[in-house]
């Protein structure tokens, strides 16, 4: 609909028209601030901050770091936040490698604008404790947890 | 010919003085929509509702829910 409404401006004599193609969605995906009277909870509204880790930091000091607990374990980010992988504890990994050798590439991740409700229950059903959230780039957001 | 922007860039346009506008019907754009966004329905977009909401002097960017 936007490139038709963004033509249809120009025609009218308005310039310069620019056309945010990716849309509302990739907006809340990105887990941004919207306005509006009937606002649903999203992913966005429950993000908790997650333990991370560098690409190149050793298992020993990813497992201190994760000694904490009540984690599956620790999202490894590179300098930039975006999600690279995850290093699940405990580990059986040699404690001298880096957590890139020892993490789980591509791990499971949902976006910000999920529904908050729903996603609550579908953990709850499955018995999950804690899902990832990105944006559309990748970049970490934070967790849910329940 | 409109430019496509990505979310980055639309960004940076809000901050230079940019005007927002969602194209969406009434419901989507009540539910929900992009903060400062004015509401500019396709379906009912002429010349006079366009002059009504917004100013000629700044651009704008228009939006709908996604790029399908």
């Amino acid at each position: 609909m936007s490139p038709r409404a963004a033509w249809r401006l120009e025609r009218f004599g308005y310039g310069p028209v620019y056309d945010y193609a990716p849309g509302k969605v990739d907006w809340l995906a990105a887990g941004l601030p919207t306005e509006g009277a009937k606002r649903q909870r999203r992913a966005v509204d429950a993000l908790e901050e997650p333990l991370t880790c560098g690409p190149t930091t050793t298992v020993a000091e990813a497992v201190e770091t994760g000694s904490s607990g009540g984690t599956p374990g620790l999202l490894v980010v590179n300098d930039e936040g975006i999600l690279l992988g995850l290093l699940r504890l405990p580990t059986d990994a040699s404690p001298h490698v880096t957590v890139e050798e020892a993490m789980e590439p591509g791990p499971v991740t949902l976006r910000a604008n999920e529904p908050l409700d729903p996603l609550l229950e579908h953990m709850a059903e499955g018995g999950v404790t804690e899902v990832v959230v990105t944006t559309p780039d990748g970049q970490l957001l934070g967790v849910i947890r329940r | 010919m409109p430019t496509v922007v990505t979310r980055e860039a639309l960004r940076e346009l809000i901050h230079e003085g940019a005007q927002l506008a969602e194209v969406l019907g009434d419901d989507e754009y009540t539910e929900e929509h992009l903060p400062g966004a004015v509401h500019l329905p396709l379906t009912r977009l002429t010349a006079g509702l366009a002059e009504r909401v917004l100013e000629r002097r700044r651009p704008v960017v228009v939006y709908c829910w996604d790029a399908l």
